[in-house]
């Protein structure tokens, strides 16, 4: 081989060179990152972080989550979490979290799949304000839990399972229909003087109604029997 | 039978922990629970809850 051509082949494997040694250094920070798999407190874990950077090893299983995904992705490009974790083969198991304060503050993340909460007192996805979808959404059977879905402005879908007996303000959140229909049906039976407030804009384009005409909705209607199956339950319409 | 009350024009119904434009109060509540607070109180209280 002449030298033109070593120098040839040298020039043209160089970039793979670089990469290679980029995704060395990734790996060696995500190890660190991730306690090489034993981490369990991610308060701040992945705050400001972006797609790109997000390249979990381990599979992630938070005790704490404080701000973990807190202005996740400055690169303005909204990432489906489900999607994104089946790419490295890692789940997401919030099963063991008791803190989920401002967990999703500022962030792009517009899916979760299964959150389960039982382990936590206060649920808190405050101004998520990306978030669109979460799969399932597990809580407490004891209603005890508090919650916080304030500037969630862009949640549309939201399964629950699990009891409602606290407060809930869903005022910001433009819920579709079945989504509306799991929150009132998760909405405890027992609970008393408590209340879950609604986007009226969300309650009437599912519904088909206007919430300030009684006459769209007379005794018998879809949102009528919706509304009255949670009767100790006072509707807020904002 | 549900009973339902409405804000007037730029103000928000409240009991003093909750907030609406339109209350469809749960059975025993009574309606002399909510008072009225006008936009600009409401927009305070929010922005005091705010980070």
């Amino acid at each position: 081989m002449s030298v033109t051509e070593k120098l040839t082949i040298i020039a043209q494997n160089e970039q793979k060179v670089f990469d290679a040694g980029k995704n060395a250094q990734h790996n060696h920070t995500i190890e660190i990152m991730q306690g090489n798999g034993k981490r369990t407190n991610y308060d701040g874990g992945f705050a400001c972080w972006t797609e790109d950077l997000f390249k979990p090893k381990y599979n992630i299983k938070p005790a704490s989550a404080c701000y973990m995904f807190s202005r996740f992705n400055k690169d303005i490009k909204e990432i489906d979490m489900v999607e994104h974790l089946k790419k490295y083969n890692v789940t997401l198991d919030f099963s063991a979290c008791s803190n989920f304060t401002n967990f999703m503050i500022y962030s792009y993340i517009s899916r979760l799949g299964l959150v389960d909460t039982r382990s936590a007192n206060a649920v808190s996805f405050y101004v998520a304000y990306r978030l669109k979808t979460i799969d399932s959404l597990i809580l407490k059977d004891d209603g005890t839990q508090s919650f916080n879905f304030g500037m969630c402005g862009s949640l549309e879908n939201i399964t629950i399972s699990g009891v409602i007996g606290q407060n809930i303000n869903l005022g910001d959140c433009p819920l579709l229909k079945d989504s509306i229909i799991s929150v009132i049906n998760a909405l405890s039976t027992s609970a008393s003087k408590k209340t879950v407030t609604f986007k009226k804009t969300a309650i009437n384009n599912a519904f088909g109604i206007d919430i300030d005409d009684e006459t769209t909705y007379p005794e018998g209607s879809e949102f009528y029997n919706l509304r009255n199956s949670k009767s100790n339950w006072t509707f807020s319409f904002v | 039978m549900q009973i339902t009350i409405r804000a007037d024009e730029g103000m928000w119904l409240t009991d003093g922990e909750n907030y609406g434009k339109t209350i469809s109060l749960a059975e025993g509540v009574s309606v002399d629970d909510y008072y009225e607070i006008t936009n600009e109180q409401y927009e305070a209280i929010i922005k005091t809850e705010e980070i």
